[in-house]
């Protein structure tokens, strides 16, 4: 009916309206524009020369504008943008999973749970809400996909499709009755074997607390200063010092966050406080804190490290519109998603929440047994021969296989396990899963990366805040 | 006391006042919420200097929002009911005999918009699909000339704006610029024919993404019976310029037992997409409501009860939706002095 009204409005349509359709590219060129600008609004009114310096690592390599594009992946999530066609998978309670919300290869990273063995797992769910887990699955193979191609790997399908054949081998193993991954030693490939190898050498050398504080007047200090070269002259790793509003703003939040860790009173006093600066690519203008806390004795040996980070609010959730607010803010959905998700509900004891008016701050512990993957380390030891394209589909089989464990363990919005859900949606189509997982992320590596020259001539045309005016 | 004092002390105060407010019990697949809901607070207020032109003046009003969107994890702290300024305009309008000419400026409301609330009088139901639907702006900052004949049963508007509406200020050097045609052809037995149709040229955001509408309102309006279709279709939908979307409700109510008893019942189409199949998203409902207390233009308490159904084709957006059916009460209180 509305198609025939709409041909009877076809003439005064055609008379007020002149043909004015955009081209595909210039439209989501205007897209892209449009939305980035509406994304780093926050951080362009607060800190236009952070919020400079993120647009300007994003424009650095695809695969960092691919990290700072999450809220675009969720739009054509959402929106039926390009490669998103509808789904087969994640119907029903399907579409309420536990999510992740931004699983990629360099989210990965090891932990040394209370049991104190070493593995590896997700460590970023800024972006974790409930969902569809294809949405999860196939944010992981794109990164797979990505970084591939643009490393060059030849044949990238087998590894791409390992994410989704690994995520689907750990669903029907848990609903078997079968113990869960862990991915804690070489039996989940090499590069997951060098992981947890190079986070024993820095836990027990006590990283970062050594490489991010010295000693003055025979007490711990935080240094200050730039600590590692800068990536296309963006500062990576620094710590300054912090404004008076800064210290008050940390005092606050201490005291909020204290009473849930144990820590009262004058242990929540610290010893030093550092903006911390260079972190991160989607919230890299996100203020950013390190706490330097007295440990339980006067041996500087065991002072604590913390790391306090606003936590990004989510412009564009991808789960289906719901009544229902399990969460109480930001924060809290952070922590409690990590907890869910992660192998270890324990994986660090000091993780918790602190709130200090509208702002929220995600508290977690630093310690040198935190050892994550980066696209710079892979393509650094591919190019040496030390590992290959297949040790790369080991990671991403053992990512799809962390991610599919997470989704099952963790509750759903309504508060059902997730593996039930799951297994009964993907049970017996699990090759379609997986060739349709590997089609969409192949195609959407192609639209990643148009979409990444179109931002690049988009600064290159207005300038590095992409025309806004701070 | 200064000429402004003296002007301000002869002025004329209007003041209405509006809430509407609703309990829900929506069913969706096997998960049920029950929900108390502040659907509409507004406040206006209306200052006329004293003048030999027809009018100069200001309206102001005031409405509470929630400050997060719906699932939404934005919001000013948390996501409270704050107040915001829903329109705020000068007016200034002279009567040169056959025309009757009026300029607004400001946060200036959608001339079109306010005819389709005003003929859809079931708010305490649904809003206006094409307010649903977040189809363009019930105002937006910038100004509009209005000519207005036969009483203004006949009147021509065009409006200049920032075309980022209410929420948004301005990203983009483009100006929207919207023509509305509105008439009231026919008068009977306390009813009129309306009808208004309105064209926007637009453009949103930093990339100026087009967000061109064509939009049309075809109704009967009046104490006893109400009915109306109103249609909306964009060019430039979510940002994306290339993609077109409609929007289409039908609606009809009257009273059999004036003014306790009356039925209701309306009809929206959405479809988000216009190029692609499967993107439609439908709400169909019908129910009861009663207006105990009609004071005319000062105005009435409206009670409605009803159900929706709301139903999706697998490819709507956003993404696959869950059948919902929804039981609702609520009150509508308006009232106006001054």
């Amino acid at each position: 009916m509305t198609r025939r009204l709409a041909l009877l409005c076809a003439p005064l349509w055609a008379l007020l309206l002149p043909a004015c359709e955009p081209t595909a590219p210039d439209a989501r060129r205007a897209w892209l524009w449009t939305t980035l600008r509406d994304d780093a609004r926050p951080y362009i009114e607060r800190d236009p020369a952070l919020a400079a310096a993120r647009f300007q690592l994003m424009d650095s390599h695809p695969y960092p504008f691919f990290r700072g594009t999450l809220g675009q992946f969720h739009r054509d999530a959402l929106e039926g943008g390009p490669a998103f066609g509808p789904s087969a998978y994640g119907h029903g309670a399907a579409a309420e999973v536990l999510l992740v919300g931004d699983p990629h290869l360099e989210n990965l990273g090891t932990f040394r749970a209370t049991d104190e063995t070493l593995r590896v797992d997700f460590n970023d769910f800024d972006a974790a809400t409930y969902g569809p887990y294809p949405l999860d699955v196939r944010r992981m193979a794109l990164s797979v996909a990505l970084a591939l191609r643009v490393l060059d790997v030849e044949a990238p399908e087998a590894a791409v499709a390992a994410v989704a054949e690994g995520y689907a081998a750990e669903v029907a193993a848990e609903a078997a009755g079968e113990p869960p991954i862990r991915a804690n030693s070489g039996d989940a490939g090499e590069i997951v074997a060098w992981l947890l190898d190079k986070a024993k050498e820095e836990g027990v050398a006590a990283e970062p607390l050594h490489e991010d504080t010295v000693f003055v007047d025979g007490r711990r200090r935080l240094r200050r200063g730039e600590l590692a070269e800068r990536t296309s002259g963006v500062v990576t790793r620094a710590l300054t010092d912090v404004t008076d509003a800064e210290r008050a703003l940390v005092t606050a939040a201490l005291a909020d966050y204290g009473p849930q860790v144990g820590l009262a009173g004058g242990a929540a006093r610290p010893l030093d406080v550092a903006r911390r600066l260079g972190a991160g690519i989607a919230s890299y203008a996100s203020l950013r804190f390190y706490v330097l806390l007295s440990g339980p004795t006067a041996d500087p040996d065991d002072d604590l490290l913390l790391e306090m980070k606003e936590v990004p609010p989510m412009r564009a959730a991808p789960a289906r519109a719901s009544r229902r607010r399990p969460f109480a803010g930001d924060a809290e959905r952070v922590v409690a998603a990590t907890r869910a998700l992660q192998t270890d509900t324990a994986n660090d004891r000091w993780l918790g929440v602190a709130r200090v008016g509208p702002q929220a701050f995600r508290i977690r512990e630093r310690t040198g047994y935190q050892k994550g993957l980066d696209l710079d380390k892979i393509d650094e030891r591919l190019t040496a021969g030390k590992w290959t394209p297949a040790d790369l589909a080991d990671l991403a089989q053992t990512a799809g296989r962390l991610l599919a464990r997470g989704h099952a363990r963790a509750r759903d919005r309504h508060g059902r396990l997730g593996l039930a859900a799951i297994h009964a949606d993907l049970a017996g189509r699990e090759t379609g899963f997986v060739q349709e997982t590997l089609g969409f992320a192949l195609d959407y590596a192609d639209v990643v990366l148009d979409d990444a020259a179109t931002f690049h001539g988009l600064i290159a045309a207005h300038g590095p805040l992409l025309g806004a005016a701070p | 006391m200064s000429t402004a004092g003296l002007i301000l002390a002869a002025a004329a105060l209007h003041v209405d006042a509006e809430a509407i407010a609703r309990a829900d019990h929506t069913v969706a697949e096997a998960d049920t919420f029950d929900e108390v809901e502040l659907t509409r607070a507004r406040l206006g207020v209306a200052l006329d200097l004293p003048t030999t032109f027809e009018r100069a003046g200001l309206d102001l009003r005031l409405e509470a929002v929630r400050s997060a969107a719906r699932d939404s994890v934005l919001g000013v702290a948390g996501d409270s009911l704050i107040v915001r300024v829903a329109t705020a305009q000068a007016v200034f309008a002279a009567d040169t005999g056959p025309l009757r000419l009026t300029a607004r400026g400001g946060l200036v409301e959608d001339a079109h918009r306010r005819r389709i609330a005003n003929a859809w009088d079931l708010r305490v139901v649904d809003a206006p699909l094409v307010e649903r639907a977040q189809f363009g702006h019930t105002a937006d900052l910038g100004g509009a000339l209005e000519a207005a004949a036969f009483g203004g049963d006949l009147s021509l508007e065009v409006a200049a704006t920032n075309g980022e509406g209410l929420a948004e200020a301005e990203q983009d050097s483009h100006k929207n610029l919207s023509l509305t045609l509105s008439g009231t052809p026919l008068r009977a037995w306390d009813h009129a024919l309306v009808g208004s149709v309105q064209a926007v040229r637009g453009t949103r955001g930093a990339g100026g993404t087009r967000a061109d509408a064509l939009s049309g309102l075809v109704a009967v309006q009046g104490p006893i019976v109400g009915a109306g279709v109103e249609y909306t279709r964009l060019a430039g939908v979510l940002d994306r310029g290339e993609r077109e979307a409609d929007a289409l409700g039908a609606w009809l109510r009257g009273d059999v037992w004036h003014p306790w008893l009356g039925l209701w019942a309306r009809f929206d189409r959405l479809d988000t997409d216009y190029a692609a199949r499967g993107s439609v998203q439908k709400r169909f409902g019908a129910g009861l409501y009663s207006t105990p207390i009609d004071a005319g233009d000062a105005g009435r308490l409206r009670l409605a009860l009803g159900a929706q159904h709301d139903s999706a084709a697998d490819g709507s957006v956003p993404r696959p939706l869950p059948e919902v059916t929804r039981f609702l009460f609520g009150f509508e209180l308006v009232a106006r002095g001054g």
